[in-house]
């Protein structure tokens, strides 16, 4: 008798257990779709790839394009900034990174203009940084310095300006963003270690 | 984890409420698979809460935007389709999880003392529901959306004098237009689920925990009725296979036949110049729509319409007998599944053009189905009442 | 309230009763589900949908891949000269107004033509008919009489149903793009459903089973 109620009692547990656990993970599995429909929806993941035309900027000239919904730094860098960013010691950076590990173009610069600090936008010191040589990028909020690489020079930023996935379509278009890419958040510093399309 | 419990119940009733209420809940053992309709109804109600709330992160209820912001979830929100879905054949599950739960009522005399506030408690949240149903429809702002709230707002007018002006007011303009939308839209979303679930569910249940559950024998728990078992978990285990059962069907539609529910004509922008050849209820007020037609009288139609609704208050009082359960009343029985066919009649009689012998036939099905209720108060006088059977053998 | 008592008395009559009782309602939920299923096809015949005075032939429509990919190029040679399909970005070649001006009517938008026109596929099928029946008669057009549209394909040309077919394959695509998606998906949910349900019946017939010995 007493093993009659046990073994009943151990049959019935297994059922329930397997039941519990199957119904669990349907439980689980049922929440996947609603928290996928809370991330960036088809349309805004395809207008990630973006095309800019940049047959019209001049040598040093500096400009701002909007892509997904974040700033994108593009600079014609001169020989001047060419040099001065060759010349620069990369074991005395915070971050280092050679310039090909930061363009793909050297006279070039695409990148994420938001401060890895604490998220502002640094401005374009197209003379001379505040307290430094050369051009670049001063941060207003703490005092962030970059050159014109994108390079962490001096101040509270712990890494160099974050970089994007661009290809180079001809001479005069680029298109920005790949459409698995998510940006910011991913981080990457060097050309390499980018996402291909 | 048992510590966590009780510095829990020094502070909050938890234990104590759930052993009350939910495990240890005295239940008739003897009920059958009618009194699984109000669980699954509840099962549906949370179906519609959850995508309902996803669907109002995406959905804008403006007249320019509102049919784009409806492809926007199909085609570009990650798995938007299948909440879109979810959300839009969940009613079905839900009204025919309700009317089988309004049918058994009808069938085991649930209505009847000391459960009738139960009862109007229950038909005011089935009142609600076609109301939140109604509202819902407009949203997608499609043909069908737009004419099927002109038509239905159109029947206040027959109210006598104020009729006009209450449309006016209804709609908040001249025709259905945005000032519809966005109320519609508001009550939808904020004040009827919050009525339904935070109001009118509560004191449903909390009606039904002072008397307990009926049962097909109709003898109460309180006179020495059947034996009864804690709900956990017996009727937890059958509640939720049978809620799996039926959301097994619920899901083959979902994924294979959406379009079974789904108006074709609802797939157009709405028109205000162009009128559908047919204007189609979804089928859960077909019956009512059917009752509507019925009557050549404008103001009749309406008053037939709300009156089959509002009939179902009075069963406590038309029902004379004190026998409950139909079980044990031979002519009950046959009249109230006479009812129930004469309801699917309604209902088909609803989707079809009123016309020649589906007006005939409409008409006869409505006489029948307010005969009904004429009829129930007559009946004890000449029905023979089956033994009820004793206590010791149930 | 009180608390949990069993009869111990005839379990035996009990039990009988019980089983007459569950096959009874057995058969009557098995009814009710059946008139629900019945009640939803009833819905989907053609008797009761708005274009239900046409007759529309029960061809059998290609919905591949290939044929959607082919259907596109015949929307774009064919149908986009007047029509847009917004959803899918793409734009009429001429204004609305001109077309209106050209034919009495705009050209509608096609991006959920195949839904509008009737449920499942019975909506790419009315397409496919529609552009298959112009003819010579006063009416234009047998399944759309005094159409406002013009023949979109010579009425000669020998690709012309092949053409209709892939054209419609591609518009119920247009009106559902998710649809393979949502069939795939289904047959995973149904299948974990029914062993769901399967186990959650044991359990319960268990849970039963064992009070009824207690």
């Amino acid at each position: 008798m007493e093993d009659e109620k046990v073994d009943a009692m151990g049959r019935r547990d297994f059922l329930t257990i397997t039941t519990a656990t199957v119904g669990a993970c349907g439980i689980g599995a049922s929440a996947i779709p609603f928290i996928k429909a809370m991330s960036p929806t088809k349309d805004i993941i395809a207008a990630g790839v973006m095309d800019v035309d940049i047959s019209g900027i001049k040598e040093g000239e500096f400009r701002i394009i909007m892509w997904r919904k974040q700033p994108i730094f593009i600079l014609k860098r001169n020989s001047e900034m060419l040099e001065k960013t060759n010349r620069t010691d990369i074991s005395s950076l915070r971050d280092p990174a050679s310039p090909e590990e930061r363009v793909k173009r050297p006279d070039l610069l695409v990148c994420i203009g938001i401060c890895t600090h604490l998220g502002c936008i640094p401005s374009w010191q197209p003379e001379k940084i505040p307290g430094l040589d050369q051009p670049g990028f001063y941060c207003p909020c703490h005092g962030g310095k970059y050159d014109t690489l994108g390079r962490r020079l001096d101040g509270p930023p712990p890494e160099n300006l974050h970089l994007v996935p661009y290809e180079f379509i001809d001479d005069s278009k680029l298109r920005i963003g790949t459409e698995k890419f998510a940006g910011y958040s991913e981080n990457i510093r060097k050309i390499q270690e980018l996402p291909k399309a | 984890m048992s510590g966590m419990r009780e510095w829990i119940d020094k502070r909050f009733p938890l234990t104590e409420f759930l052993e009350k209420h939910i495990t240890k809940y005295p239940t008739p053992k003897n009920l059958n698979y009618w009194w699984n309709f109000g669980s699954l109804a509840g099962a549906f109600l949370g179906v519609q809460i959850v995508t309902g709330i996803w669907l109002t992160m995406y959905y804008k209820p403006d007249t320019r935007f509102a049919f784009d912001s409806i492809e926007h979830i199909m085609r570009d929100v990650n798995y938007g389709w299948l909440i879109r879905y979810l959300h839009a054949i969940g009613p079905t599950g839900f009204f025919f999880a309700v009317y089988i739960h309004m049918a058994r009522g009808l069938y085991y005399g649930s209505y009847k003392s000391p459960r009738e506030l139960l009862w109007w408690i229950g038909l005011a949240i089935y009142l609600a529901l076609m109301a939140e149903a109604f509202m819902g429809y407009l949203l997608p702002w499609g043909q069908m959306s737009y004419w099927g709230a002109t038509v239905i707002t159109n029947l206040f007018s027959a109210i006598p004098f104020i009729g006009s002006d209450f449309v006016i007011w209804l709609r908040g303009d001249f025709a259905v237009g945005d000032s519809t939308l966005g109320r519609f839209f508001s009550l939808h979303t904020t004040l009827i689920p919050i009525g339904i679930i935070g109001g009118l569910l509560v004191l449903h249940l909390t009606a039904l925990h002072r008397v307990g559950s009926g049962n097909p024998e109709g003898i109460d728990l309180d006179k020495k009725g059947p034996a009864v078992v804690p709900f956990s978990p017996y009727f937890i285990t059958k509640d939720l296979w049978f809620i799996s059962l039926i959301f097994t069907v619920f899901f083959y539609f979902v994924f294979f036949k959406p379009d079974l529910f789904l108006e074709p004509i609802n797939s157009e922008p709405a028109d205000p110049f162009v009128t559908p050849i047919h204007i189609v209820p979804e089928w859960y007020y077909l019956p009512f729509y059917a009752i509507l037609r019925s009557i050549p009288h404008k103001l009749g139609g309406v008053m037939a319409m709300f009156g089959a609704i509002l009939i179902l208050a009075f069963l406590p009082y038309l029902d004379r007998s004190p026998v409950k359960s139909a079980r044990y009343r031979p002519v009950k029985k046959v009249l109230t599944w006479l009812f129930f066919l004469n309801f699917l009649v309604l209902g088909y009689v609803g989707m079809k053009p009123p016309f020649g012998i589906m007006l005939q036939i409409g008409r006869i099905a409505t006489i029948y189905y307010f005969l009904y209720f004429i009829l129930l108060p007559f009946v004890p006088a000449f029905e023979k009442t089956g033994n009820l059977p004793r206590e010791e053998d149930i | 309230m009180k608390s949990s008592t069993t009869n111990h008395r005839d379990t035996e009559a009990l039990s009988k009763r019980h089983i007459k009782q569950n096959s009874f309602l057995c058969a009557l939920c098995a009814s009710v589900v059946n008139s629900f299923f019945a009640m939803a096809l009833l819905i989907s015949s053609p008797l009761t949908s708005p274009a239900s005075e046409i007759e529309i032939p029960k061809v059998d429509l290609d919905f591949s891949e290939a044929a959607v990919k082919r259907g596109e190029e015949v929307f774009k040679s064919s149908c986009q000269t007047c029509h847009t399909l917004k959803y899918l970005g793409y734009e009429a070649i001429i204004s609305a107004e001109d077309a209106r001006n050209a034919f009495g009517k705009a050209p509608p938008d096609l991006s959920l033509m195949a839904k509008a026109r009737g449920r499942g596929s019975k909506g790419a099928r009315y397409i496919y008919a529609l552009l298959v029946s112009y003819n010579d008669t006063p009416e234009k057009n047998s399944v759309f009489p005094n159409i406002a549209m013009p023949p979109v394909f010579p009425m000669d040309d020998p690709e012309s149903a092949r053409k209709a077919k892939d054209v419609a394959a591609f518009l119920l695509h247009a009106a559902e793009p998710t649809i393979n998606e949502r069939e795939s998906l289904g047959r995973y949910v149904l299948g974990y459903m029914g062993i769901l349900t399967a186990l959650l019946f044991f359990v319960n017939k268990k849970t039963w089973k064992r009070r009824s010995h207690k």
